[in-house]
């Protein structure tokens, strides 16, 4: 039985401008241990989709269908109380983007990690203290004893991550969300977060769901990865299998579009447009307003998830065995050099 | 190790909490250290009577000048002189030592309603910011109806319904005093809520009064201290109108407002019954709005209270290297504008003229 399991899930926001189709008809799972990157542009719906996880869906929005199953529990039937309680801090943590305003300004990050400790494990001041510091040297905080009575404001960008993930970790949660990790920290410190995430993925037994726009941090740290454009998943695929072989469109055009320092700024191929607003998808296939290669098809059929039973699933109807078009284009289009996206996965 | 050790130890100003920051900070703005000082004379007086009256039976004040109870009928309203420096009242009582004891229950009044307005108000605006949707709507409507009442209106009817004590005057003047402190603790809270590290905090499983007296509470208070510094005055003066209504403090437990309404009979034949009275409420609340404001100024993070000393520092390293022909030239265009490049200069130079005044 998988860890989390995750069907059809779809979360609506209900505005007066229209629905918003945020997250829409979402599925995947996560084995224990395992590491799974979901990327996509921004307003894909990535950040809306972890957080339904958590039930951190608030007003005007709601988890209208679907189902989560976490360990074979169904998180949509339980309770705010419960999700508290059973759920949050214990069983899935998450750690936050910016680091800086997610740790609150007027507490140390110790009396800040004791408290956590204390709600979930029930431990004294004490215990959670020593407890603190065991997790802060864990998280590679150089002087912990000292360091756990400074005030937020008083770390380094990168320290403060850290103390983000000691305090995700303060309860041996079994999965571990990470929203954009790396994004607010500059390049040199983003390796050593991210060589700290698999440290501690394979110290605490933990698996994580890594949130990112950015391909590198999947290629550092997913075993599989799932890309998100527009509330639906378009392709899912361990990472080796998705760089070689990207079958969706959209996840052509986004490897496609990576600044590598080797290419030209002619190399770099940006998607055109921007993503259409999700109170009115277009019809069919999402991606095929912006998509190079989209056919009469794609604006009348919703493109089902074909499996060729090699774990890498698409969602485009270029892969139904009934579409004479069997090959996708792209690297064929005009005012290109080819082989760009295999020139990406080289290296 | 020891250079590590040096290491923590210089960076260990920047532990100092926001209070003694502030506190520190006092000291550049003159208008609020004499509001402070004020305060603090009104605090010595308030202390020496309590003690004076409940521990040795106002012996001391006695032995000093004069007993503030004490009644001499043919010295009835008896000008300022040597013997009575603030003239007697119209039962002879000396005026000086009665102002020095209705310090006691102004600064009372002062303290114990802010304190009951602040927590009320706290409470009661943070948990309406923080459930939202009916809990707010509920907490704030009733708020709204209670403002919209002028406050001595409201006070005089709790005191006529409670009875008039001095405890009573407290609790009134507490309790119309909170829709103001909610409206603000709401304000700081609504923006607070939505802060990433309050979801931090419920993603890591903690309850949710944890949440709002940790994580939102904490941060929003600054606004609610100043508010409580700078309505302390007129809780005084309101305290002190109560009092002058005959709701108040009852005799003869010396209160100002309650001389002042003694004396106000007498105004033509004897000024200084009513004037000294008078001017102590004056002196107080100036005291507190002088602290407040500069207590405002200190944590609006748009202002700035120190003079800017660096600029100097740099203009005399500047005109150590300068040639001394052209040193004039040099202050001419620098005293010009020194910060004003920036987009500073306005509120510089506002903060200079605040010094000088």
């Amino acid at each position: 039985m998988s860890l989390l399991a995750v069907e059809d899930l779809r979360t609506y926001f209900f505005t007066p401008e229209g629905i918003v189709q945020a997250v829409d008809g979402i599925d995947f799972e996560l084995e224990a241990g395992e590491s799974l990157g979901i990327v996509g542009e921004s307003g894909a719906g990535k950040s809306v989709a972890v957080k339904s996880l958590m039930g951190l869906i608030r007003e005007p929005g709601r988890v209208v269908d679907g189902s989560i199953r976490f360990e074979g529990r169904e998180l949509t039937d339980l309770s705010e109380e419960q999700l508290r309680r059973e759920i949050r801090g214990n069983e899935i943590a998450i750690v936050f983007q910016d680091a800086m305003s997610a740790l609150n300004p007027v507490f140390t990050v110790g009396s800040q990690l004791v408290e956590v400790i204390r709600e979930n494990t029930g431990r004294t001041e004490t215990e959670a203290r020593a407890r603190a510091i065991e997790l802060l040297d864990d998280v590679g905080i150089p002087d912990p004893e000292q360091r756990i009575d400074e005030y937020p404001h008083q770390y380094s960008g990168g320290m403060q991550q850290r103390a983000m993930i000691a305090m995700a970790l303060a309860c041996d949660p079994k999965l571990i969300i990470a929203d954009e990790p790396t994004t607010a920290l500059d390049v040199t410190i983003q390796a050593g977060i991210l060589d700290l995430f698999e440290d501690i993925q394979e110290r605490y037994d933990t698996s994580v769901i890594y949130v990112t726009h950015d391909l590198g941090v999947v290629r550092e740290v997913c075993d599989r990865v799932a890309v998100m454009y527009l509330g639906k998943i378009v392709e899912t695929a361990p990472y080796e299998e998705l760089y070689r072989n990207p079958k969706h469109p959209y996840t052509q055009s986004l490897l496609n579009s990576v600044v590598t320092p080797d290419a030209t700024l002619d190399g770099i191929d940006p998607i055109e447009g921007t993503m259409p607003s999700g109170v009115s998808p277009p019809s069919g296939c999402r991606f095929r307003t912006r998509c190079p290669v989209a056919f009469d098809e794609c604006s009348r059929l919703v493109p089902p998830r074909y499996d060729d039973g090699t774990d890498h699933d698409v969602a485009c109807l270029l892969y139904d065995e009934r579409n004479p078009r069997d090959e996708p284009a792209l690297h064929e289009r005009p005012g290109r050099g080819d082989g760009s996206a295999e020139g990406f996965t080289d290296d | 190790m020891s250079s590590e050790q040096g290491r923590i130890a210089d960076t260990s100003f920047e532990t100092e909490s926001t209070v003694v920051v502030t506190l520190k900070k006092l000291k550049y703005s003159p208008t609020s250290l004499v509001g402070l000082f004020l305060i603090g004379a009104l605090v010595v007086m308030a202390v020496f009577s309590t003690i004076d009256n409940f521990l040795l039976d106002r012996a001391v004040i006695t032995w000093l000048h004069a007993d503030p109870h004490a009644m001499n009928q043919p010295n009835r309203y008896a000008a300022p002189s040597m013997d009575h420096p603030m003239g007697t009242d119209q039962y002879g009582r000396d005026i000086l030592v009665r102002i020095i004891y209705g310090s006691r229950t102004a600064l009372t009044i002062g303290i114990v309603a802010v304190g009951i307005s602040f927590v009320g108000g706290v409470v009661i605006g943070g948990v309406s910011a923080y459930f939202g949707g009916y809990v707010d709507d509920a907490l704030m409507r009733a708020i709204e109806v209670l403002y919209a009442i002028p406050g001595l209106i409201l006070a005089m009817i709790f005191m006529a319904i409670f009875g008039p004590s001095l405890y009573n005057l407290f609790l009134a003047y507490g309790i119309v005093g909170i829709p103001a402190y909610a409206r603000v603790m709401r304000s700081e809270a609504l923006s607070i809520r939505d802060r990433q590290y309050v979801e931090a905090a419920k993603l890591a499983g903690l309850p949710r009064r944890t949440i709002l007296f940790r994580e939102i509470v904490p941060n929003g208070i600054a606004p609610v201290v100043v508010q409580a510094t700078l309505s302390m005055g007129s809780v005084i003066i309101g305290a002190a109108a109560l009092s002058f209504l005959g709701f108040g403090v009852q005799p003869p437990t010396p209160d100002w407002g309650r001389m002042l309404s003694d004396g106000r009979t007498a105004l033509l034949i004897a000024w200084w019954v009513a004037f000294f009275p008078g001017m102590m409420i004056f002196i107080t609340v100036m005291g507190f709005n002088m602290l407040g404001d500069g207590l405002r100024d200190i944590m609006d993070p748009k202002t700035t209270v120190e003079s800017v000393e660096t600029d100097d520092i740099e203009l005399e390293a500047l005109r150590a290297d300068e040639p001394p022909g052209e040193t004039d030239a040099f202050d001419d265009a620098h005293d010009g504008s020194p910060t004003r490049a920036d987009g500073s200069g306005a509120g510089t130079a506002d903060e200079q003229g605040g010094d000088r005044s």
